[in-house]
């Protein structure tokens, strides 16, 4: 198996990639207003007809979807096949409110199967490798999308899903798994681990495929070290499909966007309007090549920047730089603006890869912000003096970075709330 | 010469120390030391056992984070002012004292006490103090304490 998993279609210039999308976007509008009432209405309200859309150059025509919306029109509302025509349900991790259902027809599998397939190949999987998906399987995409292209690029794989940390080293050092994925943060977790048992010389990973929650490049770094691979970011969301919407390549640049089924926009999250390639913006998807549940102009709250010119490793779909962010994650502390990923850097940069909880109160009608932060072997001393200074230069650190004063406060391992292995990172109790 | 503690970092939570004390109880870990000092936060306990190398095995793998470190143990001859001849061998040899604690020895009534210093004064420490005569505590006294 050589560097790309479809050579053909990874590759194409952009002229047939547009091609792809242009003839994707007029099927998919004309196929959701005739068969989904609710795309239908929404698509009258604004007075657009399927004629008004003759490629992407129309699409700011359309109207946006939102979580909102994919909520309002549970469980079905939003289905553009009989529904005898689907053969799975996965759903979203989210924690308030109803949850959001995707459905997939046998070709949708195959098309999410592919994405992932693409991304292992990319981070240098072949047949001859053992998968080790350490994601959570069951309604949570993570496990089952990896596994699907493990499948497809037809490596060995585990499906060992997430926790029991024992029984995942074991399989990892008897059964030689090559490539990892996790959430970075398990990862993470994983690797101390190994450190901790000494065993990294029985370990033969090269590779991690790590993602459902965002990182920084200075833990990418961390990972890396420590466990001795190469680590690749890979992004995707429930509502498009699952894991594998976009991907790293062995230039660790940006994620590749699998153009021949998504469309992807960068929008002014406050205006709506398109923004041109290299600025930073809400990242809108449009999964035009889906069968059962195809999107249009979905809003994912993340943000980042889009490129289209073509990579060192000869992919010409396009890029999505590393996630900076997200439009509902941003908390507005005392008037300025606070992003999780901050306080992640700010540990990192200490020498702390360790997992942290932002807790956000009103005291006396004034902000408080407190940062918990999971006790670390590297942090520890016998000395409370000692553990003290650390503690009051990670409070200086956060002045610094943040504008802002945070209490931190050094809790016990594992004591950090998690949900589906992800760790919970801001609790807000402020009642505004 | 010098002994093995191990210090456990505790989050200042109701219930906290008790599953500390609890987890110890539960493996039989015989504590010949135990020692608290706290912040407002958390603390950290200091203990000694007979198999510090176990028992910190048995704690971290259990997710409690924990540290190994070389302190002096030295039995305290039973009269006042024995403290003071100590701390006046320290300062004379110009050691730095970071911390210390007392405990009394199992079945006895010797009391022993425990001092760290900078561990590139530990063998310096326990030296000088065999040299004006006191007995310093090795990992093989603990046995039969």
């Amino acid at each position: 198996m050589g560097k790309y998993f479809q050579e053909e279609i990874e590759t194409a210039s952009r002229e047939e990639i547009e091609q792809w999308q242009n003839d994707g976007i007029v099927d998919v509008v004309k196929r959701v207003y005739e068969n989904v009432p609710y795309y239908r209405e929404k698509m009258d309200a604004l007075g657009v007809t399927p004629d008004d859309i003759k490629s992407t150059k129309d699409m700011h025509k359309l109207p946006f979807l939102t979580k909102d919306d994919l909520r309002d029109a549970y469980p079905y509302g939003l289905l553009a096949r009989p529904l005898k025509d689907c053969v799975r349900i996965q759903s979203t991790s989210g924690t308030t409110g109803r949850r959001v259902v995707a459905f997939y027809t046998m070709n949708d599998i195959h098309l999410w199967d592919t994405c992932c397939a693409r991304a292992i190949v990319a981070a240098g999987g072949t047949d001859e490798d053992v998968v080790h998906v350490s994601y959570g399987y069951g309604l949570f995409t993570g496990g089952p999308g990896l596994n699907g292209g493990s499948h497809m690029v037809g490596s060995l794989t585990l499906p060992m899903s997430s926790g029991n940390t024992d029984r995942q080293l074991q399989f990892m050092t008897d059964l030689g798994s090559t490539i990892l994925c996790c959430t970075p943060s398990y990862a993470a977790y994983l690797a101390e681990s190994i450190h901790e048992r000494g065993i990294k010389d029985q370990i033969k990973l090269k590779a991690g495929i790590f993602g459902a929650e965002a990182w920084s490049e200075e833990m990418r770094k961390d990972i890396q070290e420590k466990l001795g691979i190469k680590a690749y970011d890979i992004y995707g969301l429930t509502e498009i499909s699952g894991p594998g919407v976009s991907f790293e390549c062995e230039c660790q640049d940006g994620m590749h966007v699998n153009e021949d089924y998504f469309i992807p926009e960068i929008i002014d999250p406050k205006t709506g309007e398109p923004l041109p390639d290299g600025e930073k913006g809400e990242l809108v998807f449009t999964s035009f090549a889906k069968e059962a549940f195809p999107l249009i102009r979905y809003r994912t709250k993340d943000i980042t920047y889009i490129t289209r010119e073509k990579c060192k490793c000869g992919r010409t779909h396009a890029r999505i730089h590393r996630l900076m962010g997200r439009t509902d994650d941003m908390l507005i502390i005392k008037g300025v603006n606070v992003f999780p990923s901050q306080v992640e850097e700010v540990l990192i940069n200490q020498g702390m890869p360790a997992n942290y909880q932002l807790i956000v109160d009103r005291v006396n009608n004034s902000d408080t912000l407190e940062v918990r932060v999971e006790m670390t072997p590297e942090m520890f001393s016998d000395e409370l003096a000692a553990v003290e200074k650390k503690e009051k230069e990670i409070v200086a650190a956060l002045k610094s970075m943040l504008g802002i004063y945070a209490k931190v406060k050094l809790v016990q391992p594992k004591s950090i709330t998690r949900s589906e292995g992800k760790a919970v990172r801001v609790i807000d109790n402020r009642k505004i | 010469m010098y002994i093995n503690q191990i210090s456990v970092f505790v989050e200042n939570k109701p219930g906290n120390l008790a599953a500390l004390t609890e987890f110890i109880a539960k493996h039989n870990i015989d504590l010949r030391a135990f020692t608290l000092v706290d912040s407002t936060d958390y603390g950290i306990v200091r203990i000694i056992v007979k198999d510090a190398f176990d028992t910190i095995t048995l704690l971290k793998d259990n997710d409690w984070i924990c540290k190994l470190t070389k302190v002096i143990g030295v039995k305290l001859p039973d009269k006042p002012g024995a403290m003071a001849t100590i701390m006046g061998i320290m300062a004379k040899n110009n050691i730095n004292v970071d911390y210390a604690y007392a405990f009394v020895a199992k079945g006895t009534t010797d009391a022993l006490m425990v001092f760290k210093v900078n561990e590139s004064e530990a063998e310096k420490a326990s030296a000088v103090l065999s040299s004006e005569g006191l007995k310093v505590i090795s990992p093989a006294d603990l046995e039969s304490m």
